[in-house]
């Protein structure tokens, strides 16, 4: 079913869909980051495509190529019950990305991480901030670049006049004092 | 430091108007309610939630990033931590996903085994999930007695799989072991008395005041914003769709055995709690027609270059070394491609999306958590609800920290 | 030029070449145990047979020439099937070695039963025993179970050698490789047989059982024994490089290496400096004694006793081409000596008798002329007090022990000595400041060899201690005294290099 539905895809988008195949049984189209939103509307509200859940967004980093990223969409269509991936390259250097929260709000979340730990922006998330890691958190750690047993820097407190070991110092000199 | 010596001297922040400003509320990580540890920072208006924002991240240890740097086979006790209270899903659910890289079928009575090991785990998961539910609001008893009916089961899992809780029992093309010998005659003791457990708990929670008080009509989600918030697993199938991927999509040995799929109405969180229920009573169900059915024979698979040959071959002949030195130092050769590969967790569409580069050791190994998307949309669930609500929906969207943070 | 075609794919080849070379030229891996490009093929393992059209049976491909016109199927079902029966016939003697053999991870046996052979073992008789752990020579071992026969050493000592110390011995499956009666596999490339063996029957004394090959990582270098500078892979683990093995450069040393250029790797962790030292301080750190000497070469170079600089042929262009502009701009000299080892043994095969890697660098930063201030009239110069100061880098002097007294008898006399180098050497003891440089395995550079090759070689681990490269210490230093020479980064230096020598 869902090579129908890849076939569609391609006859409709000619020139959005710039690769395609069906490996493994996965069907997955590989789409330019021009034409993403246009071709994610397109699949979530044509009847015959209804792809209205967005099970997974998620990205790859292939390191020593160009495109060097790509972000990948898993679509599954709860009625019709078949499945699309779609993967956009990303350049490295160009790391952004529309955002497709406004049509599956899945990908809210999901946005966010891949910008956590790929550093790729969506344009028009209403939330782009980090979710798995703190904020301070220094570079993007799935990127290929980034060492597995490299350390973050020391951060600090955000408020040290309340939190900082110094001041409860004193607070126990106090209870020592003698009476 | 100025320490308040008594009511008098404290003073209220002259901008803050009590009644009319809103108040924003920390809740976590550190907090009973809050397990698996995340941090819902409230907007609040009195008692009401105007706005929730989880803050979530404070169990993640770098699961994807450790995956790329060890072979196929070394993923298997990271895939254990996943969702911690039901390891057997995760482990088979990523073994799927490889083989199907691999191109390779795994035989018959490995199937059927997997078929019920899962099945296990995914009732300790509903026991577990349904149990911190009724203590959260106040069950204790109920929290104590399927506490017991998981532990009932998790002596058999340790029979099988040699620990409860990180049991790393798949295997690229198969199981580490076969089933214990005697394990039928165990599965007989354990059933009924868990059988007995859930009617347990039924009594005690289901038609209770207090229970259906709090659990029915909070927590609400639609049908269409469930699927559009990524909902899958028993949140979804709450609302109404009948989304189950053991019926949609079967793999293993589950287009082979009778159960049904439970389907709730409302979207509540009673309708959570009930499908959980519900589905661990078909979850017996499943294993007992897997019992009959399953064939004996191997539970590997013939695959020399993906399974370690037997351990007289490896110490006594130079090609059972090489290719157990082989497919250890080096890892199962994969060929390159990527799969996403599904399968129903006990909270929902566990996926895995793997990239392989052709060697032994994973490109890219993303795990699509389940409950990551649920509580994607845990604002929407409680959002103009009352902070005492909180408790339950938290409690049946089921969020494992060890899933949702990696 | 006959035209083949292989697997369906057509090519040209030169007259005469094999159709293993053919099918490697169009991108097919063909599985041999006894071919090496470097020497000749007797076709004895039969790894390599491949079918080709009209042809009676499977044939060698390793010693069947192309003819124009012929087809060859590489991995057709015939072809597959006698690849499998090769393996289990090789493996039916090789003893269960892999958890002690020091070729496992990069043994042949191992990677072609995985890709060609996946067939248990059929043998319910007990394997052959043989000669095991046998010194062939003083620094290579011989296992006589794991050998197949391959005879690729017997051929390397008698055509690239041409010394021909090995032979098979005895016949059948008793056959095993021994020395000629009297003789022992000693000459000085005897550790190249250890490369070319497939299996691990040949292996070094020094690197046995030393390091699994899979902790190891590979850094391209040169080696530093001699002016060849044969290409290397550096392998190391945890900062320390675990062996050399040759690198295939067509232009300067092929396939091999020499013995002693394969142990030099050793002095990359002996007699290390490690710390700043400056004489009376105990502990210093680099600015401030960078500062400090700084200080010291001004008020030096104002009274005139500006100390003369040695540059050495053990270091890389570029930090001669910085040691250069330092010694103009900071130590305001041009008094200038050059060092290295002594010259030793050559011979016609790859041993040269300069010892340094890098003489033609010292050539062409400092020009010809220099050649002619070698270490010899330095001692002289010392001799007739004509030196107020030295700043040496480097610790190889190419004297004996009694002229290397002397020098550091002498050396003790000035008021300044600064020495400059990775090694300590005799005159750590005399030197007022000991500034700790980087060996080549520590930093990235180029040496020019004796045919004029420059030669890259790369940075395989953190330096030792708080050493630098020397191109930096000169930068430090010359930032410290405020006249900062225009060394700052490795491309600008090279830059540099390249236009002043026309190259």
């Amino acid at each position: 079913m869902s090579q129908n539905a890849l076939k569609k895809l391609k006859t409709k988008f000619k020139a959005a869909v710039v690769d395609s195949h069906e490996r493994l049984g996965n069907e997955t189209a590989i789409v330019s980051r021009e034409k993403l939103l246009e071709v994610c509307q397109w699949l979530f509200s044509d009847e015959k495509m209804a792809f209205d859940m967005l099970s997974d967004v998620t990205a790859v980093d292939y390191q020593n190529r160009q495109p060097r990223y790509e972000v990948v969409y898993h679509l599954y269509s709860t009625t019709q019950k078949h499945r699309l991936r779609l993967r956009v390259p990303v350049e490295e250097g160009q790391e952004s990305v529309p955002s497709v929260a406004g049509i599956w709000r899945a990908a809210n979340w999901g946005e966010r991480e891949v910008f956590d730990m790929f550093g790729i922006r969506f344009e028009g998330h209403v939330d782009m901030r980090r979710i798995l890691l703190y904020d301070e958190f220094v570079g993007h750690p799935l990127r290929k670049d980034y060492p597995v047993q490299k350390s973050q820097p020391r951060m600090d407190l955000r408020s040290p006049e309340r939190d900082a070991v110094e001041e409860f110092r004193h607070f126990y000199q106090d209870r020592n004092r003698p009476a | 430091m100025n320490q308040p010596r008594s009511l008098a001297a404290l003073q209220p922040d002259p901008d803050v108007n009590a009644h009319e400003d809103v108040m924003v509320l920390n809740m976590g990580p550190s907090h009973p309610a809050m397990h698996g540890t995340v941090r819902m920072v409230l907007t609040l208006d009195g008692e009401t939630i105007v706005k929730c924002d989880p803050e979530i991240g404070y169990l993640h240890r770098g699961f994807e990033k450790m995956c790329e740097n060890v072979t196929w086979t070394q993923v298997f006790p990271y895939t254990d931590r996943l969702n911690y209270v039901s390891p057997l899903l995760n482990n088979f659910g990523y073994a799927l996903a490889v083989e199907k890289l691999l191109g390779i079928e795994i035989t018959e009575r490995a199937r059927y085994i997997r078929t019920i090991m899962g099945e296990m785990s995914r009732i300790c998961d509903h026991l577990t999930c349904v149990a911190a539910g009724a203590l959260e609001l106040g069950a204790m008893s109920a929290f104590l007695y399927a506490i017991e009916g998981r532990d009932l089961i998790w002596d058999i899992v340790e029979e099988v799989t040699g620990a409860r809780l990180t049991v790393t029992y798949a295997r690229v093309g198969g199981l580490k072991d076969d089933l214990t010998p005697d394990f039928r005659e165990r599965w007989a003791d354990v059933q009924p008395r868990v059988e007995k457990i859930i009617a347990v708990l039924d009594q005690l929670a289901t038609k209770n005041r207090v229970f259906m008080d709090r659990m029915q009509g909070t927590g609400v989600i639609s049908k269409a914003d469930a699927i559009n918030y990524g909902f899958t697993g028993p949140a979804l199938r709450s609302t109404g769709v009948a989304y189950d991927i053991r019926k949609d999509h079967p793999y293993f040995a589950y287009d082979r055995v009778d159960f049904d799929v439970i389907v709730g109405s409302r979207g509540d969180n009673y309708d959570r709690y009930l499908v959980r229920m519900g589905e661990m009573v078909q979850s017996i169900r499943i294993i007992n027609h897997c019992l009959r059915d399953m064939p004996e024979g191997p539970v590997m698979v013939d695959a020399p270059h993906v399974v370690l040959p037997a351990k007289h071959d490896v110490y006594n002949s130079i090609e059972g070394m090489i290719n157990h030195f082989k497919i250890i130092f080096e890892g199962i050769q994969v060929p390159a491609g990527e799969v996403y590969s599904f399968t129903e967790a006990a909270n929902g569409e566990l996926g895995f999306y793997i990239v392989s580069n052709g060697t032994g050791r994973p490109w890219r190994l993303r795990v699509r958590p389940p409950c990551f998307y649920l509580m994607g949309g845990i604002d929407r669930l409680v959002e103009g609800a009352m902070i005492s609500d909180i408790i339950p929906t938290f409690d049946t969207i089921n969020m494992i920290g060890g899933e949702i943070d990696r | 030029m006959p035209n083949v075609t292989i697997n369906g794919k057509s090519i040209d080849v030169p007259k005469g070449t094999p159709i293993i070379r053919a099918a490697a030229m169009l991108g097919f891996n063909i599985p041999h145990f006894c071919y090496h490009p470097a020497l000749s093929s007797p076709a004895n393992c039969r790894m390599c047979l491949v079918e080709v059209e009209k042809a009676r049976k499977l044939e060698p491909s390793c010693y069947l020439k192309c003819t124009d016109g012929m087809v060859v199927h590489t991995e057709s079902a015939k072809v597959i099937a006698a690849r499998r029966s090769v393996m289990e016939f090789i493996l039916v003697n090789h003893p269960v070695d892999c958890p002690i053999c020091d070729q496992a991870g990069e043994c042949k046996l191992q990677d072609y039963y995985m890709a060609y052979d996946h067939k248990p073992s059929r043998l319910n008789t007990q394997k052959n025993a043989k000669v095991k752990v046998y010194p062939i020579g003083p620094h290579v071992v011989y296992d006589g179970e794991r050998c197949i026969l391959c005879t690729r050493c017997i051929r390397f000592c008698d055509e690239v050698t041409a010394t021909s110390e090995l032979t098979v011995a005895e016949r059948g499956d008793r056959s095993y490789i021994r020395a000629f009666p009297g003789k022992e596999l000693d000459n000085p490339y005897s550790m190249n047989v250890t490369d070319i063996c497939p299996v691990g029957a040949l292996t070094t004394r020094d690197f046995r059982f030393k390091c699994r090959v899979w902790l190891m990582s590979s850094t391209d270098s040169v080696c530093t024994g001699c002016s060849r500078g044969c290409n290397v892979h550096m392998e190391h683990f945890q900062g320390q490089v675990q062996r050399y093995r040759p690198r295939f450069n067509r232009d300067v040393n092929e396939y091999w290496m020499c013995d002693v250029g394969r142990l030099s790797y050793k002095e990359l962790h002996t007699d290390r400096n490690l710390q700043v030292h400056v004489k009376g301080q105990s502990e210093i750190s680099w600015p401030r004694a960078a500062r400090q000497i700084a200080e010291q070469l001004k008020q030096l170079r104002a009274s005139g006793k500006a100390p003369a600089l040695v540059v050495s042929a053990q270091a890389s262009s570029e930090s001669l081409w910085a040691a250069r502009a330092f010694a103009e701009s900071v130590l305001g000299t041009d008094q200038i000596y050059w060092t290295g080892k002594a010259d030793g043994d050559a011979d016609e095969l790859l041993i040269r008798s300069d010892k340094n890697p890098n003489r033609a660098g010292v050539e062409i930063v400092f020009g010809a002329d220099l050649l002619a201030n070698d270490a010899r009239r330095l001692l002289s110069d010392l001799n007739d007090g004509r030196v107020s100061g030295l700043w040496v880098m480097g610790s190889a002097f190419p004297f004996g022990d009694s002229d290397m007294a002397r020098l550091v008898q002498l050396a003790a006399a000035l008021p300044f000595v600064a020495l400059q180098s990775a090694h300590r050497g005799a005159l750590a003891d005399v030197a007022s400041v000991i500034l700790p440089a980087a060996t080549h395995a520590e930093q990235e550079g180029t040496f020019v060899n004796g045919d004029g090759h420059v030669q890259s070689f790369y940075r395989a681990f953190e330096p030792a201690g708080v050493a630098l490269p020397d191109w930096q210490i000169f930068q430090r230093i010359s930032r410290a005294a405020g006249l900062a020479i225009k060394v700052d980064t490795l491309t600008a230096i090279q830059a540099d290099l390249y236009a002043a020598a026309g190259e």
